[in-house]
């Protein structure tokens, strides 16, 4: 309750001595400081008119004068400094936290405890879209406040989120029947309006364009007490969705429907919102420090029991008690921004348990940690199932981890649910997880690579980070040629972040070259056109209302014709409709190479005459991902794919644009000139001549209605739209599900095919095989040699 | 959303309570004592502002009472206020918002005092309010500077005051008619639209915000024995006239000035982006049934034709 702090006493110091001085200076300006024995100025007597005619302006100055203004003044500064001491000695925070526990002020109270602790948040969502929006090449305030209003609002809808599930301001606490945790009865979950709704639905997931009012049909689930369940699916299929169907939030806060019995400790879920069942369905959500509604972790550990009103001597037992079972007593006393992300994780498990639920809702709680902490979340879960008999439902697309304690597994895929078998011991991968077959392997060809090679595009040199103290990058030295995809792999808190960012943004301690020039002596404008960086929270770049004026709004910043960066989006994300469904359709069409980057290149191989890489990328793109590659295939049938390749026969664009398309001869850019009859939103188009067009769809969505992995490559297209020599990309694949993530990696592979050396730092160690031609391990900032990812 | 906003945060809070549905229209219906509570605190907080000019209307012997009696009222204002709303504003979301909201008020006003009367906290006041309501901006006014007040200092006695003009800036952008718009993405000229007229709200609440400050502070500020100084016996016009040239002198030509240009500027910028985002969290949904879904949502999906209700329970019945 008590502590000192100097801040405000200065602060009222400073208050007080002003009031003082104001005060003496609007005596000498309006007359007032006359009368005393000692004249020490005698300026002249100025008259106003009429109505101000009773003010003098000015007069004489006198000691006397000058010294009872002074005088008049103390007792009000005294009073300003008393303020002062008071609040240097009171910690008000503890204040708004004993007072959101109850009484009559508590909803104003606890509104003060969360904007408390988010003001520290706030501090870095600036900071990094600072970062952001630098990268961009962006200046402007909007570019600054939006997206820190964003994160806010998303933090807000977190934390609200955070609190229903914990009980915050139930209006009746419901007891439920712990021997039957789980029943849902042809259940059917939904969105009303097809999911074009905002940031309330945490379950961003579910926003593919089109995406049906029906999310999940037909749902049969029972669980017993004493049980891990696994529910794996793809990015949008429902997964969260589900959860928060049992939870009450899809219902209740997220503005979702549900139909049929959905029986949640034997009570209508639909009827009783997630803040009356709060007692004994415990819920941890995506990213639990974002929800974090407290300052420290005793405090969130207590907070279900504080909002029921629970002593506080009981409660403090209570979350000792529960901290031991967590595993995370050494935390306690600890504020939560010094928290790590794995410990972030266990602590919200802590929050979720310390009721003793017999229901317990986990949603993606691997997605942000690395292997040492996954390895414990999966054990403390396996624990809580397995000896304390919680019934404990996992949504997660990381399914491997969780197979050896998983009881059952159950898949999502079009909308349905299914046991997918799997008992515990049974190490199958359960087919749940779709095969990461999308995501482009190595290139075969290595002849090929050799052609798109050019001088290395990126040297670092004796690159040093240092801040204050901490040096996360040490002495780092770095080479990657044109077209090259280098990982840099490592634990959390190795560096990597830190030496991507020292490479786009280069100050002092070490060189970077790129492309034989030294970036410290390129133009920021020259330097964003060359290095761009997609940053770990991608989503900072984002800022405008649609995803049009986004892309129109890049091409003025980094003044590119019109329609690039959309023309690079629509290349990206080749169709949005159907895109894994498309690619599987050219592994089929194209039997005799193995994947698809080595595809892309063959093909860029083929079309070196395209200069710009841009134009290159957009035909690329109509080659390969429209369905004029159907036709290509189908002529090119004659003479396979990869003998023309390392044949290295240039057939120029001309010849393949007459081949490949119905309309004669279009030489660049390319039109995609026949469409699938799948998708009518582009057939509209497919009289334009102006290359890969968005569908009118995504140009008008607002970017952040996109999904994760559409918007990732959103700001991919951004920063790609100026063809940079060199592409960094940070974490690419968080948050991502398989077939997002092979979305984000042809990205990639598009990138370096048509020129770009990219380094990717990621902790996903099977995507950096999958996707990069050399790995590098960073461990305590320093950069081992590199690997090459042997075929 | 028009009567959403009007009605605050009492019906934005907790669309689908079913429980504290019944308990909030009869509230609706009848104004209860929190909204005289409301009133009655606004109307003295007001009073307070005023105590100079409403000085000479009073017997002699109360006159010397008045500036005493106008610092002590307004804290005791302010906490009935705190009252009035608390109640209204219990839902997680409004007040997750709230908190959050209020954490960039206070950072903005922090970042802010170190460049004089650039008040960008204005434009958060006047956004979230016209986003949220009047009750959301008022307590977000409120909370904004007691909570900037206790966190870098500068706690006072104008503390109440400034929590009051504050709010009251909030809940005025939402009580502006015309060119409302719920949608999160509106046509660009409604955008346009709305965001001019809340600019040239900003404007006249920046030199209103300066003059009401300035009026209860003057007699302060300023002390006895200047000519401009406030005079509890003369004339209505000379204390008018001698509180004008202060407030011109002090604050309308130069701070005043500034607050106003800076929030135009940031309402322009920074203002239908913001909206949007902060629409697209909406406090809840008009129009949406609770827990079932829509006749519409069945009709299209091709489901069956109604939720099954579960039987008894009262609260499924009430919505189906």
């Amino acid at each position: 309750m008590f502590r000192f702090r100097a801040g405000p006493l200065r602060t009222a110091a400073a208050l007080a001595v002003g009031f003082i001085v104001l005060r003496v200076v609007y005596r000498v300006l309006f007359g007032g400081v006359g009368g005393g024995d000692v004249v020490l100025i005698d300026l002249p007597l100025l008259y106003l008119p009429p109505p101000f005619a009773h003010v003098t302006l000015l007069g004489p100055i006198t000691l006397g004068g000058l010294g009872s203004a002074a005088l008049s003044a103390v007792p009000i500064a005294a009073a300003i400094l008393a303020f002062g001491v008071v609040a240097s000695v009171i910690d008000m925070s503890r204040v708004f936290a004993r007072g959101a526990r109850g009484g009559p002020l508590s909803g104003l109270a606890r509104a003060l405890v969360i904007a408390w602790s988010t003001l520290p948040q706030l501090t870095d969502a600036v900071r990094s879209v600072r970062t952001a929006r630098a990268l961009r090449g962006e200046r402007g305030v909007a570019s600054l406040v939006v997206p820190v209003f964003e994160r806010t609002i998303e933090r807000a809808v977190a934390v609200a989120a955070a609190m229903e599930v914990r009980g915050f301001a139930a209006g009746h606490p419901r007891e439920g029947a712990c021997e039957r945790p789980v029943v849902l009865r042809d259940v059917s979950i939904g969105f009303e309006g097809g999911g074009g709704a905002g940031v309330a639905e945490p379950d961003e997931e579910s926003r593919y364009p089109g995406a049906p009012d029906v999310i999940l049909r037909d749902v049969d689930l029972e669980r017993m007490p004493g049980t891990l369940t696994l529910v794996v699916g793809p990015t949008g299929s429902g997964k969260s969705t589900l959860l928060h169907s049992l939870s009450g939030l899809h219902t209740h806060v997220d503005d979702g429907w549900a139909t049929g019995p959905i029986r949640v400790g034997g009570l209508d879920r639909i009827a009783v919102p997630p803040r009356d069942t709060s007692g004994f369905v415990g819920v941890v959500m995506q990213r639990p420090a974002m929800g974090f509604a407290t300052e420290s972790v005793d405090d969130e550990i207590a907070f279900a029991l504080d909002v029921r009103g629970v002593s506080p001597t009981i409660v403090a037992a209570r979350v000792a008690g529960v901290a031991e079972q967590v595993g995370i007593r050494h935390l306690l006393g600890r504020s939560l921004r010094a928290l790590s992300a794995g410990e972030a994780s266990l602590v919200a498990v802590a929050s979720a348990v310390v009721q003793r639920p017999s229901l317990l809702l986990v949603d993606e709680p691997l997605a942000d940690l690395d292997s040492a902490a996954r390895t414990r979340v999966v054990a403390l879960l396996d624990r809580l199932a397995h000896e304390a008999g919680v019934c404990v439902i996992v949504v997660e697309h990381r399914a491997a981890e969780f197979t050896s304690v998983a009881d059952e597994v159950l898949a999502i895929t079009d909308g349905t649910l299914r046991p997918v078998g799997a008992a515990r011991d049974e190490s199958a991968d359960a087919g749940a997880d779709p095969p990461m077959r999308a995501v482009p392997a190595r290139r075969v060809a290595s002849d090929l690579r050799e052609l798109a090679r050019r001088a290395p595009s990126l040297e670092v040199v004796g690159l040093s980070v240092a801040h204050g103290t901490s040096v996360p990058v040490t002495d780092a030295e770095l080479a990657v040629d044109a077209g090259e995809i280098v990982a840099i792999h490592g634990p959390n808190g190795a560096g990597k972040s830190s030496l991507l960012e020292a490479i786009a943004r280069p100050r002092r301690g070490g060189q970077v070259i790129v492309g034989g020039t030294d970036a410290a002596g390129l133009s920021r404008h020259t330097l964003r056109a060359r290095v761009a960086l997609v940053p770990d929270d991608s989503d900072d770049l984002l800022f405008c209302l649609t995803v049009d004026e986004e892309c129109r709004r890049n091409d003025r910043t980094s003044r590119l014709p019109r329609g690039t960066t959309a023309g690079v989006l629509a290349t990206l994300l080749p169709d949005l409709a159907a895109a894994p469904a498309r690619s599987e359709a050219l592994a089929t069409l194209l039997p005799d190479l193995a994947d698809a980057p080595a595809r892309s290149e063959a093909l860029a191989t083929l079309l070196p005459d395209l200069a710009d890489a841009p134009a290159r990328s957009e035909a690329l793109a109509t080659l390969t991902t429209r369905i004029p590659i159907r036709t290509l295939a189908t002529r090119t049938t004659r003479i396979p794919i990869r003998t023309l390749a390392t044949r290295t026969t240039r057939i120029t664009i001309r010849t393949l644009a007459a081949r490949t398309s119905p309309t004669p001869a279009a030489p660049t850019p390319l039109t995609p000139a026949s469409r699938t009859s799948s998708t009518p939103t582009h057939a509209s188009l497919s009289g334009s001549r102006t290359a890969p067009r968005l569908s009118a769809w995504v140009r008008d969505r607002h970017p952040r209605d996109l999904s994760v992995g559409q918007r990732r490559c959103l700001v991919l297209a951004i920063q790609l739209a100026a063809a940079p020599a060199v592409l960094l990309v940070d974490e690419p694949t968080r948050g991502l599900d398989p077939v997002a993530t092979s979305l984000v990696a042809s990205a990639l592979r598009r990138a370096a095919d048509v020129g770009a050396a990219v380094v990717i730092a990621t902790h996903d160690a099977e995507f950096a095989v999958a996707v990069a031609d050399r790995r590098i391990r960073m461990q305590d900032g320093r950069l081992a040699t590199s690997e090459a990812v042997v075929t | 959303m028009t009567a959403q906003h009007m009605t605050g945060p009492e019906t934005n809070g907790e669309p689908n309570a079913p429980l504290a549905k019944p308990r909030r229209s009869s509230s609706t219906r009848r104004p209860g004592w929190s909204t005289w509570l409301l009133v009655t605190g606004n109307v003295i907080a007001a009073a307070a502002f005023c105590w100079p000019l409403v000085v000479p209307a009073l017997p002699q012997q109360a006159r010397d009472a008045a500036p005493i009696a106008a610092l002590a009222v307004i804290p005791f204002a302010a906490v009935a206020l705190g009252l009035a709303l608390d109640g209204r504003v219990r839902s997680a979301k409004t007040l997750a918002l709230l908190g959050t909201l209020t954490a960039i008020g206070t950072a903005t006003r922090v970042a802010g005092a170190g460049v004089g009367g650039v008040e960008l906290v204005f434009v958060l006041l006047i956004l979230a309010g016209r986003a949220y309501g009047a009750r959301f901006g008022f307590l977000l006014g409120m909370l904004t500077i007691a909570l900037s007040s206790t966190v870098f200092g500068g706690f006072g006695p104008w503390t109440p005051f400034q929590m009051f003009a504050c709010g009251w800036v909030g809940a005025g952008a939402a009580l502006i008619p015309g060119a409302r718009t719920a949608s999160v993405s509106p046509s660009r000229g409604r955008r346009m639209r709305e965001a001019g007229i809340l600019a040239l709200y900003g404007a006249l609440a920046s030199y209103a915000f300066g003059l009401i400050m300035n009026l209860w502070f003057w007699p302060f500020a300023v002390g006895t024995g200047t000519d401009i100084s406030y005079a509890p016996g003369a004339p209505l016009g000379q204390n008018l006239a001698s509180f004008g040239l202060y407030t011109l002198v002090t604050s309308t030509l130069t701070w005043d000035t500034l607050r106003a240009i800076t929030t135009v500027v940031g309402i322009l910028v920074a203002g239908p982006a913001a909206l949007a985002a902060l629409r697209r969290a909406k406090l809840s949904r008009p129009g949406r049934r609770l827990g079932g879904r829509t006749p519409a949502a069945q009709f299209r999906s091709g489901e069956r034709v109604a939720p099954e209700p579960a039987a008894g329970d009262p609260a499924t019945h009430l919505h189906s």
